[in-house]
């Protein structure tokens, strides 16, 4: 059936996975067009089955708990919108993490990927060309990744090896070379230039095809493999 | 509360002593060598003879080989087409995530795979020179 | 009390870990399914890639006919300039195009020299590529 033929429904096929029980599967829910795909994934919670385990938190893109697969690309639930998705819509969770339940992944093996420098807070990062509003310099903006693991399910590299650190935890480094702030960067430099670091990406731009903040990690992982050259860390 | 750091399943392996930076810079190097070396290759092997496809006769062959400055590009070109080969082979295995140990036998078995393609080759080259 | 909470006797269990990809382990970089630009610039060029491996050494093996003499090798020719081997011929040079092209784009990106232009890249140096396997391809047939 197609999009238009379905009208104001739509069939959401949800991987379902629960501790205890064998395996994984498919439900498919009935589901009236909402707005956005979490608004599906929500009714289907509070009108079909309250078993289905979703995350999210803010509904607006900004905190990035609710990174999911919709039809085979990642995406934040919260604003995709689910009236261009065709009649079928495939809710998954990210790949390249280990699933707790349902659409929710372990995150935990996501931070753990980043190194051990990474401070929690720094400055943001400041289009060059935006004209900052009077004043703006006496707030910190948090800076763009919002660490919703959508990059590293896009991955290609990612989907083959579990070691390799993935994109977001080499982005934040490069992050951390460009603004220091008291931190070792000898130590993230010699992190990097590990071989499930900065040197098993293959470019192939999917990450920065994913992410939704516009972090842009391909871009900065190639500057931090610059950055690794000039180094001589070639070694 | 306690921050919680699970690390992901081989994260620990030591660095190889190959060093990955140094694969990529010899894979990028010698891929830029092949563009010269590829493009001589093609366009004085196939593209300025008088036959059809490009393909030469035996006597055009032999023709070829005749010239000093053939035989060393294309000895050079067959050195760093089997090294950019073995490296390019070497990438795609190693993204089936071996163990350590068999990272090793994958670099001592490409290393003698390269070797022998190169003997070989170059074996091939010099009867064709001899003959020319 | 744990016990009555569902699950809870596998809460230390790792759970199931999706993949893209064909169903085999490491096969997440061929799956072009749900991929960008880059990923399917990425696959293509692996894919030449191993293609030319195979094709170093199918090389190999056709030169050796070499050294069994004249009339082996120019019968070979005689089969190797049908239609169907030199529409294979096209072939090999679009992979060889192909894979060397984009590695010129991986080369400039991937050393950062202009990462935020990968895709102007891809576009720019396929049109390169497409105008060369063209004029090639009207060689290769044009001297049959």
């Amino acid at each position: 059936m197609s999009a238009a033929d379905a009208g104001g429904r739509r069939t959401y096929r949800v991987y379902r996975y629960k501790r205890g029980e064998p395996g994984w599967r498919f439900d498919v829910f009935d589901v009236p067009l909402t707005r956005t795909v979490l608004e599906g994934l929500r009714w289907i919670q509070l009108h079909i089955d309250r078993t289905l385990a979703i995350r999210h938190s803010c509904m607006h893109a900004s905190c990035g708990t609710c990174g999911v697969q919709v039809n085979g690309r990642e995406a934040l639930a919260c604003v995709t919108p689910a009236d261009d998705l065709g009649a079928t819509i495939t809710v998954e969770p990210l790949a390249n993490i280990p699933v707790l339940t349902d659409l929710v992944v372990d995150m935990r093996e996501f931070v753990a990927r980043f190194p051990d420098e990474i401070p929690s807070l720094r400055a943001a990062e400041q289009l060059p060309e935006a004209i900052p509003l009077e004043g703006i310099e006496a707030y910190d903006r948090f800076e763009d990744c919002i660490e919703c693991g959508l990059c590293l399910s896009a991955c290609p590299v990612s989907a083959t090896s579990d070691a390799y650190v993935g994109p977001a935890a080499l982005a934040a480094a490069q992050r951390l070379l460009e603004e220091p702030r008291g931190a070792d960067t000898d130590r993230v430099l010699e992190w990097a230039d590990g071989p499930f670091a900065g040197w098993r990406c293959h470019a192939a731009f999917e990450c920065t095809a994913a992410c939704p903040s516009d972090v842009r990690p391909a871009e900065r992982i190639m500057a931090l493999r610059r950055r690794l050259g000039g180094r001589g860390a070639t070694s | 509360m306690a921050t919680i750091r699970t690390r992901p399943e081989g994260s620990h392996r030591r660095a190889l002593r190959a060093g990955p930076g140094r694969s990529w810079v010899a894979t990028t190097i010698s891929g830029v060598a092949l563009l010269v070396l590829l493009g001589v290759h093609m366009v004085a092997n196939h593209f300025v003879v008088r036959s059809v496809g490009g393909l030469r006769s035996y006597r055009q062959v032999l023709e070829y080989m005749r010239h000093p400055a053939i035989l060393t590009i294309e000895s050079l070109f067959l050195l760093v087409v089997t090294v950019h080969a073995m490296l390019g082979l070497r990438g795609v295995v190693l993204d089936l995530d071996p163990s350590h140990r068999a990272q090793r036998w994958i670099d001592v078995g490409l290393t003698v795979l390269g070797v022998l393609t190169l003997a070989y080759g170059f074996f091939l080259i010099g009867t064709l020179a001899s003959r020319a | 009390m744990n016990g009555s909470v569902p699950g809870a006797d596998h809460r230390a269990e790792r759970g199931p870990v999706l993949r893209k990809g064909v169903g085999i382990p490491g096969s997440g970089w061929f799956d072009p399914r749900g991929r960008a630009l880059g990923g399917f610039a990425f696959s293509a060029n692996r894919v030449t890639g191993l293609g030319l491996v195979f094709y170093l050494y199918l090389h190999l093996g056709v030169l050796s006919m070499l050294l069994f003499g004249e009339p082996v090798w120019n019968d070979f020719i005689r089969l190797a300039t049908s239609w169907a081997f030199l529409s294979l011929d096209v072939l090999l040079i679009l992979g060889i195009l192909y894979h060397g092209l984009n590695g010129i784009r991986v080369a400039l990106v991937g050393s950062g020299l202009v990462a935020d232009r990968q895709r102007a890249l891809w576009w720019s140096l396929g049109t390169v590529g497409t105008i060369a396997l063209i004029g090639a391809a009207v060689h290769i047939f044009g001297s049959k």
